[in-house]
């Protein structure tokens, strides 16, 4: 089955409405059993951050859509057309690059001056996956994808995938669900995997950056199940102090701004840009690895009080 | 970019974090119980001596043993709890209003804290952070005075 490529359109806006109502059931769910909260200057914080991050989504679209279509004319090594199994195979191809983008969001500082956004929520609620950067044309991401061009895929067709990889994502931002079927829980993100993603307590820092399959979780050795005895926490290890959509969307290029000008040497200005959130030269901030070994150590020293 | 769907948009954001304003209104969160165990979560190895506590429950100091040239600042956002931990280059000036300590960084999304105390707490907590803002001498002499 061939499916003409003009007729895709872009399936987050269609998507638009179906947040909407899910995001009003949310809240009256939450409200009537409290299984769910919701602040309100949060949720708009978060609602108007993904309403800049559609307009700033126009700026990547110009810039790197004519790359993606000059990398796919001119340098594809098959074409695969337009066939079903071919949306198939972009969509794991692009669920794969996602993975990757994100993991990386997560522990390159360049790339989590434009990721944090999404993390910047004391909440963990419907409205937080719409907390998105307005910064991602400022990213390398769209580098993760020119693979899927040169191998033949149509760039029309990865970047309808990844919207459905987008939308799908929504509905894993909620505390309604406590767990899925195993099987499911086994194959797919699922909300119970993506809270621990967006937990900061030290043991659940840099986990589960799947976007669809967990399968690349479980490859790569970054697969932390969410536990009964150690309830998630929501944010950041070090919390934003505003809801002003400006300084959510801008305060860590600030950030690596301000470091960067203050630096010694051109070895740490490339550091503040490439080593992981909170690496310093002199270590007077902390790294997640930093947070982690930190909490093995104080669970270590009670074990072996205890003993 | 179609402005009519850009407005439709803008409206129903606003409806609908009115909506969750409203079902969930913000409750009273910092006291001395969620102050204490909010920043021992984010600073487990921090000692806490004492806390002072605005008196609008909107932020707390915190006097720590441990580290001892540091000051914990306890804010709250909405109904969530923000904490932070501040040295002496941290801190770019502070200034007494009337019953509040306003104290300036070069945080950029909290770039000042302004908190309500009585005039005992007030004098406890500006004791507090010139003890390590300041020289050792001007320390004394503003304690004297």
């Amino acid at each position: 089955m061939q499916i003409n490529l003009l007729d895709l359109g872009n399936p987050t806006e269609l998507a638009v409405a179906l947040f909407v109502g899910l995001i009003i059931l949310e809240i009256l769910y939450g409200w009537k059993t409290g299984r769910v909260t919701y602040e309100g200057k949060d949720a708009f914080a978060s609602m108007f951050m993904g309403f800049g991050s559609k307009i700033a989504g126009v700026i990547s679209a110009l810039l790197y859509g004519w790359l993606a279509l000059w990398v796919w004319t001119n340098f594809r090594l098959f074409d695969f057309g337009t066939d079903l199994w071919v949306f198939a195979l972009a969509f794991v191809l692009a669920d794969f690059a996602y993975y990757w983008i994100h993991r990386l969001g997560h522990r390159v500082r360049w790339m989590w001056a434009a990721h944090v956004i999404h993390h910047s929520s004391q909440h963990y609620n419907l409205s937080t996956a719409l907390r998105q950067t307005w910064t991602n044309f400022l990213t390398p991401n769209f580098l993760f994808f020119i693979p899927i061009y040169f191998l033949g895929i149509h760039p029309a067709i990865v970047i309808f995938c990844y919207g459905l990889n987008l939308i799908y994502q929504f509905w894993i931002h909620t505390e309604a669900i406590k767990k899925c079927p195993k099987w499911f829980e086994y194959i797919f993100n699922t909300p119970s995997h993506h809270r621990v993603h967006h937990a900061n307590n030290p043991r659940y820092l840099d986990a589960n950056y799947a976007g669809v399959f967990m399968a690349w979780d479980r490859m790569f050795g970054s697969f932390v199940p969410e536990r009964d005895d150690d309830p998630c926490n929501y944010g950041l290890v070090n919390d934003l102090g505003t809801f002003n959509p400006l300084r959510i969307a801008f305060h860590e290029w600030i950030g690596i701004a301000k470091d960067i000008w203050g630096a010694k040497s051109w070895r740490d200005r490339l550091l503040y840009l490439i080593a992981p959130p909170g690496w310093t030269p002199d270590g007077s901030r902390m790294t997640s690895d930093m947070i982690k070994a930190a909490w093995r150590a104080r669970n270590e020293a009670k074990k072996t009080t205890a003993q | 970019m179609d402005p009519v769907q850009l407005a439709i948009s803008l409206m129903s954001i606003t409806l609908l974090a009115f909506l969750a304003a409203k079902l969930f209104p913000v409750k009273e969160v910092l006291n001395l119980a969620s102050v204490q165990a909010e920043y021992q979560r984010y600073n487990p190895e921090a000692v806490i001596d004492t806390i002072i506590l605005g008196l609008d429950h909107k932020a707390a100091l915190l006097k720590l043993t441990q580290p001892q040239d540091q000051l914990g600042i306890v804010t709250r956002l909405g109904d969530r709890l923000v904490c932070r931990t501040v040295g002496k280059d941290d801190i770019a000036s502070f200034a007494v209003s009337g019953d509040t300590l306003t104290i300036n960084s070069d945080d950029f999304t909290q770039p000042y804290v302004s908190i309500r105390l009585d005039p005992d707490e007030m004098q406890s907590a500006q004791r507090l952070i010139t003890s390590f803002t300041e020289p050792e001498g001007a320390t004394h002499a503003n304690q004297s005075a």
